[in-house]
């Protein structure tokens, strides 16, 4: 009670902010504390009143981000999403580190098959699906209208493509606020993670067969091919030397580690920037190195191999909290709920073939693996959410294909958002249905003991 | 954005690298041992980093880092403020809060006298009382570090005088951030909730104890029932960024906000022991960023600025000094404490240096530049000569305990 | 002397820095089944050696015993589950071996009293 206590007073505070005689009009700090502020406590508050009735903690950051947001109650206005974004960036490369982190190579390794199966019936279960289900039901789809067949195919595609995205930020931050571990949490951080990154790659080769499809004079782009791939392993290659040298400060210096954690986060993403800035200005290149993967090779790296990987996954965890409620608020704080409520219905229905195709897949993959039964009845509640790159590769086919991009790009978004919120409470129902949360180990020990008990006497 | 960014870095390593090497040094030469222990040299790195040497923190990139030093000052007004139990206070003499309020009081009156008067001279207009106000306000606090810092090394015996002129310069803050605040809230230029013809100062000053009370509270409600350590830095970061923020909006004095907010979370049940340990260990990197931010504002070559430190130091010694003496006279005999004990209380560094940043940062008053560099030369100069004194002091306090 | 005690029961001691190490190690002991800990706040012989110097907080520095950032806890186990819970300690807080990353031991208990019984 006093948590809701606390949370109606900070709300209450600032709602009294909002109506003050001038309104939002101050200083850039002024707004940017406040919202920062207000953030992180009533976002936590709301997420550890949800975690009453057993939901997620980050869903509540996500329906506090969104109850506070430019849509609802506009204590975040837009311009402060915009000037949060740095935070915003900053919180995703971190998780990015965390992330890589907990991926060991022992792990990995014992998991491999059953990781191996799962990307690739996932990945080719669900494109399949969503190809077949946007072909296949065009003529109820508003915005292909008057389409050519090359564009329904080449939308289908690309809408396939983004649905397999999934989002390593939700996995991790479940898992650590769960403190799950075992076989099944994994099998699920490795395919999460190694999908998240294909879908990179995929996507670039889907839009270039795209644009070939759709523009007939355009060919294969090659090129644009090729620079996706030097830029995915440049990017491998910048984290494994970033991991090099945060494992050489742990070791050697070894204080203020979390601050150094956190510095390292925020570099990464503001020299990835400059030095694509960098060169376009001078050189014309477009070139561009994505700081989450950069920094999950780093995580990776330091864990597996270095000796500071211990001491590196203990300093994460500590900072990780704070990181989380204003990751997940902000995502719901950006949320386009004006989106939503244009194309609700076809993104809701999306998102719906979206989940049963993951969940057939992940069941046939497990099954062939030789998984135990609850294992692959419960994978595919593991995957539904989506975030970060998803979004943001969405966004680029609005520019890209002009006409029915922008409409598709809004679907996509909309349908993104609908995982978002869905897929963290899915995620925890399957961590405690298998007892490898801790929730479940505790309910798994308690039945343990009691039918033990009962068979002595 | 790179020069910020490059700014920022600059002072965290240093802050960090800093803090260790820093208040810890026996070996150093007695003369300036204590200025280097004090941190102060930070002063002149800041000066290297500044535009008038390396530029890296210049004027436009420290601007841009505004919001980061308004959250520096809330935290400086929290933990400040999460000491001040009042039970605690109360546990000494009823006298030594009194001399307290005596001696701060007098300093505050000399000093913002004489500046009132010569500012009156310089600029005619009636405005110059708020930026003598606010120097008055400055002039009144004392440090406990130097006395800490004598404490430590001459291991004196235990009497009245030490503990009187500790507990002095452990509160006599509070003085100067109220005072401090309500130079803010007079100068404030946004019409109140009750309009600006009933007392708009008095409305404001009252909405910054309201502001702070409402966040001490919160703080409260927050940390009462037992909670994990990452949960009690989401709410610390939380409270001091929404504090930070709130006084931003409203101009008002983050320095007081939180120190009340300190005040009133440390007077309600709760975890505040462990929420003041958690942001203790952050005070000195902290500080050494406040420091450095100083250096690189201050205008060293700014003539009228050397005079004005000079006009500073010598009322404001002359107040710590006649306030002491009426102090002690104030105490009854019994407690046996030296006329002197002014001398002790002449160093200022840390505390001077936030509210110089608070003046600098909320960009109130004619000419907030001059006041700065004029205050940080003063603190400068102040630190070097106030060992000494302190040290006087102490040879002359008598031996008997309280 | 002799390592075994009468009552096969142990006391562990852990001594660690941070309010977080307590957390990870309770939260652990409770997943092994033990249930009873004391955590006692604690300081430490260099931190009353070194006196904090304060900026701000002088105040606080006038009352003595502020300022402990040491954390001890004591449980007592049987010695069954000593071994586990040494390994517990040895998750959290690392091999021990470095300074300041906290000490860890056992002393036998001859005779115990109100002792809470362990789950599972």
């Amino acid at each position: 009670m006093r948590r809701l206590a606390a949370l109606l007073l900070i709300v209450g505070f600032m709602a009294l902010v909002h109506a003050a005689p001038g309104g939002w009009d101050r200083p850039e700090g002024a707004r940017l504390s406040l919202s920062f502020g207000f953030l992180l406590i009533a976002a936590y508050l709301t997420g550890d009143i949800l975690s009453w009735i057993k939901l997620p903690k980050i869903t509540g950051y996500i329906l506090a981000g969104v109850l506070a947001g430019p849509f609802v109650s506009d204590f975040i206005t837009r311009d402060a999403v915009a000037e949060l974004k740095l935070l915003d960036s900053l919180a995703l490369a971190f998780i990015a580190l965390a992330a890589g982190g907990e991926l060991e190579l022992a792990g990995l390794g014992r998991r491999c098959r059953s990781i191996c199966c799962g990307v690739g019936f996932q990945s080719l279960g669900v494109f399949a699906g969503i190809f077949l289900v946007v072909v296949l039901g065009r003529q109820w789809i508003p915005f292909f209208e008057g389409a050519s067949a090359a564009a329904v195919f080449a939308a289908a595609a690309l809408v396939g493509v983004l649905s397999i995205a999934r989002s390593p930020s939700s996995a991790i931050a479940i898992i650590s606020e769960s403190r799950a571990k075992g076989p099944f949490t994994e099998t699920v951080l490795g395919v999460t993670v190694i999908i998240d990154v294909l879908v990179i790659a995929l996507f670039a080769g889907v839009v270039s067969a795209a644009r070939a499809l759709v523009q007939v004079d355009a060919g294969l782009d090659l090129f644009f091919l090729l620079t996706v791939g030097i830029e995915l392993i440049g990017s491998v290659a910048a984290g494994v030397a970033v991991g090099w040298g945060m494992s050489g400060y742990i070791r050697r210096i070894g204080s203020e580690i979390p601050v150094f954690i956190l510095a390292t986060a925020f570099l990464v993403t503001f020299f990835s920037d400059q030095f694509a800035r960098f060169l376009d200005s001078f050189y014309e290149i477009r070139f561009h190195l994505e700081p989450m993967l950069i920094c999950m090779s780093a995580g990776f790296f330091i864990r597996n191999c270095t000796a500071a990987g211990a001491s590196f996954i203990e300093r994460l965890d500590r900072l990780s909290l704070p990181v989380y409620v204003l990751f997940f608020s902000l995502v719901g704080a950006s949320l386009d709920l004006g989106v939503l409520k244009q194309t609700w219905l076809l993104a809701f229905l999306l998102a719906a073939c979206r989940a049963f195709f993951i969940w057939s897949s992940a069941w046939l993959s497990g099954r062939l693996c030789g998984e135990p039964p609850l294992f692959y009845r419960m994978a595919g509640f593991s995957y539904i959410a989506q975030a970060g790159v998803s979004l943001g590769l969405a966004g680029m086919l609005a520019g890209s294909f002009p006409g029915w991009g922008q409409a598709a790009s809004v679907t996509i978004v909309a349908m993104i958002s609908i995982n978002q919120v869905i897929g963290p409470v899915t995620f925890k129902y399957a961590l405690d249905k298998v007892g490898e949360s801790r929730a479940g180990r505790e309910s798994l020990r308690k039945s343990t003991s009691c039918a033990s008990s009962l068979r002595e006497k | 954005m790179f020069q910020t960014v490059t700014g920022a870095l600059v002072l965290l390593i240093a802050a960090l690298a800093g803090y260790r090497r820093s208040f810890a040094r026996p070996g150093w030469p007695q003369g300036i041992r204590f200025f280097f222990l004090t941190g102060t040299q930070f002063l002149l790195i800041g000066l290297a980093l500044g535009e008038h040497f390396l530029g890296l923190l210049d004027r436009p990139t420290i601007e841009r880092l505004g919001p980061v030093f308004s959250l520096g000052l809330g935290y400086f007004g929290l933990i400040f403020g999460l000491q001040l139990e009042f039970e605690k206070v109360l546990r000494f003499p009823l006298q030594f809060l009194s001399s307290m309020f005596i001696q701060a009081g007098i300093t505050f009156l000399f000093v913002f006298t004489l500046f009132f008067w010569l500012f009156h001279q310089l600029d005619g207009s009636p405005a110059v009382f708020i930026p003598a106000l606010a120097i008055g306000a400055v002039a009144c606090c004392s440090s406990p570090t130097i006395v800490a810092l004598l404490v430590r090394e001459t291991k004196p015996v235990k009497c009245a005088g030490i503990d009187l002129i500790r507990y002095i310069a452990g509160l006599d803050t509070i003085l100067g951030f109220t005072l401090f605040a309500a130079a803010a809230c007079l100068v404030h230029t946004s019409p109140p909730p009750l309009g600006p013809a009933c007392l708009p100062g008095l409305q404001w000053m009252v909405l910054s104890i309201a502001f702070g009370m409402g966040m001490g509270y919160l703080l409260h409600l927050l940390t009462q029932t037992h909670c994990g350590e990452n949960e009690l830095w989401v709410f610390i970061i939380g409270i001091i960024i929404f504090s930070g923020g709130v006084s931003l909006f409203f101009d008002l004095s983050p320095l007081f906000v939180t120190m009340v907010a300190g005040i009133t979370a440390a007077n309600l049940p709760g975890s505040k022991d462990r929420v003041f340990m958690a942001i203790f260990r952050q005070e000195k990197p902290f500080h050494i960023v406040f420091l450095i931010l100083a250096g690189a504002v201050w205008q060293p070559g700014l003539v009228s600025g050397l005079v004005l430190a000079g006009f500073y130091l010598f009322s404001r010694t002359a107040g710590k000094i006649c306030g002491g003496l009426v102090a002690a006279s104030w105490l009854p005999l019994r407690f046996q404490v030296s006329p002197l004990i002014g001398l002790g209380l002449l160093s200022q560094s840390g505390v001077a240096i936030a509210m110089a940043m608070d003046l600098y940062l909320s960009g109130s008053g004619s000419n907030p530049d001059l006041l700065v560099a004029m205050l940080i030369s003063a603190v400068l100069v102040n630190e070097l000569f106030s060992p000494a004194m302190a040290r006087r002091f102490l040879a002359g306090s008598r031996g008997e305990t309280a | 002397m002799s390592n075994d005690s009468a009552t096969g029961m142990e006391l562990l001691v852990i001594v660690v820095k941070t309010h977080h190490q307590v957390e990870e190690i309770l939260t652990g002991f409770l997943e092994l089944g033990i249930r009873g800990a004391t955590v006692a706040d604690v300081r430490g012989m260099g931190q009353i050696i070194s006196m904090e110097i304060p900026i701000f907080t002088g105040f606080k520095s006038l009352f003595p015993g502020w300022g402990t950032d040491t954390h001890m806890i004591l449980s007592v186990v049987d010695a069954a589950s000593r071994q586990k819970a040494v390994e517990v300690g040895r998750e959290v807080c690392g091999d021990f071996s470095s300074p300041g990353s906290g000490i860890l031991f056992t002393l036998p208990i001859n005779h115990a009293e109100g002792l809470s019984e362990e789950i599972g």
